[in-house]
């Protein structure tokens, strides 16, 4: 495993020179009431949200990073050059922010790298399909799957699962090939699925 | 005296019927997905958003420090940023 997605990501690309933020930015940004801001969190907190919860494990944590990440946002919103989609921005700041929240926590609380993680490889196919009883558990199972895959397997499979984000999207978020994101992606699911079937 | 035997045995399956008819509406659905990307987006589609989040968020922006306004000759000839 290497450690792409320890590496800190851009979240914005570098500002061409004379263009930092400056007073006209500031004031160019829109309002969080603004039409531009309320769309832009109408369309993008459960995405958010979602992600967070499920890097972090914990629904109010989740609650504090998808908050920081829009103010963040909102701050920032004026830098905003459209090279990427709103979505992949938002994201982008979000991954940097729960990145951040863990490695804080893992360095209060002396764990290992993330190399170090390890899971069941028995073989589990993933070309079957998955059967779960509709319960209330059942985000508690996935998010037990989920702690227990190394953490890039587990932002490949979350962020893959949301239609609005392609291979190639993925692949500049985590700063990796498309055809690298495709490899890992099947390992990702094997491990995902092997791990699922073993917290029934 | 046959009637009444068949419409008790008949009154019988009926509530056995009924019965059964109720413990399958308790029993949870079961749920099939091809991948696990589907069983995420199921995951996330069930996932509520708290509503509180879009409060904090208005207020805490309305605690963000007001921008610091750039001098005339700072803008035009291009100095530090304050």
């Amino acid at each position: 495993m290497n450690g792409t997605v320890n590496k800190p990501l851009a979240e914005r690309p570098e500002p061409s020179p004379g263009s930092s933020q400056d007073y006209e930015t500031v004031q160019s940004q829109p309002g969080l009431n603004s039409p531009e801001f309320a769309e832009l969190y109408t369309e993008n907190s459960k995405a958010i949200y979602y992600l967070a919860l499920r890097l972090l494990g914990d629904p109010q944590k989740a609650e504090d990073a998808t908050h920081d990440v829009f103010l963040k946002a909102f701050r920032k919103m004026g830098q905003f050059r459209g090279e990427s989609s709103w979505r992949t921005w938002l994201y982008r700041i979000a991954i940097n922010h729960c990145r951040n929240l863990q490695q804080a926590w893992n360095e209060r609380h002396m764990l290992s790298n993330a190399d170090d993680f390890v899971f069941d490889t028995a073989p589990a196919p993933t070309d079957s399909p998955l059967r779960v009883l509709e319960t209330k558990e059942l985000g508690e199972r996935i998010q037990r799957a989920l702690d227990g895959l190394p953490p890039e397997y587990r932002l490949l499979l979350l962020l893959v699962a949301d239609q609005q984000m392609s291979y190639d999207q993925v692949a500049t978020l985590t700063e990796q090939t498309a055809d690298a994101v495709r490899g890992k992606l099947h390992r990702a699911r094997k491990a995902f699925t092997s791990l699922f079937q073993q917290s029934a | 005296m046959n009637p009444p035997k068949k419409a008790a045995i008949h009154r019988q399956s009926e509530e056995q019927a009924q019965v059964h008819g109720q413990q399958q509406t308790q029993q949870p659905a079961v749920l099939e997905f091809a991948t696990v990307e589907e069983l995420l987006r199921h995951d996330a589609s069930n996932t509520p958003l708290p509503p509180n989040i879009a409060q904090r968020l208005e207020d805490s922006a309305r605690q963000l420090p007001a921008p610091q306004r750039r001098s005339w000759w700072r803008r035009l000839f291009g100095g530090p940023h304050p």
